[in-house]
């Protein structure tokens, strides 16, 4: 479990959005939060897998893939800026991510 | 010309064209045209009309899968031109009809032919019965098949492509059920594909038959370099292991995931995604091998 900090903050979007710029072959500056993954950058669930590996690893997360997955489905998930926050949950809660549903 | 050893892997069907990989490299076209013309007089004459702008043949199934394979022997022409040798083929799906043929184990004709009488013998073999197949990323085998068994679903894994990446296949009230339950289940992303026939099931194992025995006077040679199979990983170097595994391809799951791991173990360094698909390259990121996987449109920057 990390505690979410600022810097915290600010590393998760760095990552997100250098990823998808690079992924999706765009210029850095024409991301924003309200991006729209599939729409705008044309995204796909393999890139989203690929981002989660990467948070699993950077952060050393103890989380199920199908943790992961459960959760957009009350709570989608379709622009930049809802994506980060969903990964900073998943740094947060890890396999208690569903929890904070009950 | 490459000092790595190298495995060109020939995709499967997909008729998207636009962006497609080889566009932007020269003698491409020319060769791509060539096989066309070739295939439209061994085969069927309209694929001569084919333009990759207006993707003349949208929703015709047999003659994507036909020009799924020109475009990979105009590939690998490509790439053999310039001085690529591989070490090993493969073949994902019906990409081992090109990879037999860039082995040498067919001619080109053959290939086509050999297409044309595995789809027609799997669509009498589906006949009013409506099938499908699905994509599941995101739960592990034993979630998928554990779905599969406590609904008693007629339905089954054909291929594993990583870790958490799936192609199941059966009839299509139950893949879509399947699907839907996967997204339960916590699945990150399903999707219905556009195919009627459920390749690589089962339930095929009648139409693999008719298949071999109408294919069987076709000429097959044993293949210049190894050909692996998707089935077992086992390498293909005999006639005979050739048309057995033409026979096993139509009916038999298939496992990428392994067949990758295990062309890593034979010392293979760089894989080339040889035909109109940037998936297998992307896919690789999860298979844990680490090695180069490119897909046509890197090969400025690979020469």
């Amino acid at each position: 479990m990390t505690r979410i900090t600022d810097s915290v903050r600010t590393e998760v979007k760095e990552i997100v959005y250098q990823f998808f710029a690079e992924e999706c072959e765009v210029d850095i500056a024409t991301i924003h939060d309200n991006t729209n993954i599939i729409n705008d950058l044309d995204g796909d669930s393999l890139m989203f897998l690929e981002l989660i590996e990467i948070f699993k690893k950077k952060y050393n997360l103890d989380i199920e893939l199908k943790t992961i997955g459960k959760y957009p489905v009350k709570h989608p998930v379709a622009t930049i800026g809802e994506l980060i926050g969903m990964q900073l949950l998943i740094i947060e809660h890890e396999n208690r991510l569903l929890e904070l549903e009950k | 010309m490459s000092p790595y050893r190298t495995v060109f892997v020939f995709p499967a069907f997909s008729g998207d064209y636009e962006g497609h990989p080889a566009a932007g490299l020269r003698g491409f076209e020319r060769l791509f045209r060539d096989r066309l013309l070739q295939a439209a007089e061994a085969e069927d004459d309209v694929l001569a009309a084919f333009d990759f702008k207006t993707n003349t043949f949208a929703g015709d199934p047999l003659r994507t899968q036909f020009l799924t394979y020109v475009y990979s022997i105009a590939a690998a022409g490509l790439l053999r031109e310039n001085g690529w040798r591989p070490t090993f083929n493969a073949g994902y799906s019906m990409g081992l009809y090109a990879a037999l043929a860039d082995a040498g184990s067919i001619d080109f004709p053959t290939g086509l032919t050999m297409i044309r009488l595995a789809y027609k013998a799997l669509l009498e073999a589906a006949g009013d019965t409506a099938y499908g197949m699905g994509s599941v990323i995101g739960l592990d085998h034993d979630d998928l098949l554990n779905l599969i068994r406590q609904k008693d679903l007629r339905a089954e894994i054909v291929n594993q492509n990583a870790d958490h990446s799936f192609v199941v296949a059966g009839t299509q009230t139950e893949v879509v059920t399947l699907l839907a339950l996967a997204r339960e289940e916590g699945a990150l992303n399903t999707r219905l594909m556009d195919v009627a026939i459920p390749y690589h099931a089962g339930c095929m194992q009648d139409a693999a038959g008719r298949f071999s025995k109408a294919a069987d006077a076709l000429d097959v040679a044993a293949p210049t370099i190894p050909v692996v199979s998707l089935v077992d990983q086992s390498l293909i170097t005999t006639a005979r292991a050739v048309k057995s595994e033409l026979h096993r391809n139509l009916f038999h799951p298939l496992n990428w995931m392994v067949t990758m791991k295990t062309l890593s173990d034979l010392g293979t360094e760089r894989f080339l995604e040889v035909g109109n698909s940037k998936g297998l390259a992307r896919n690789a990121r999860f298979t844990g091998t680490g090695h180069q996987f490119h897909s046509l449109d890197a090969l400025p920057s690979l020469v």
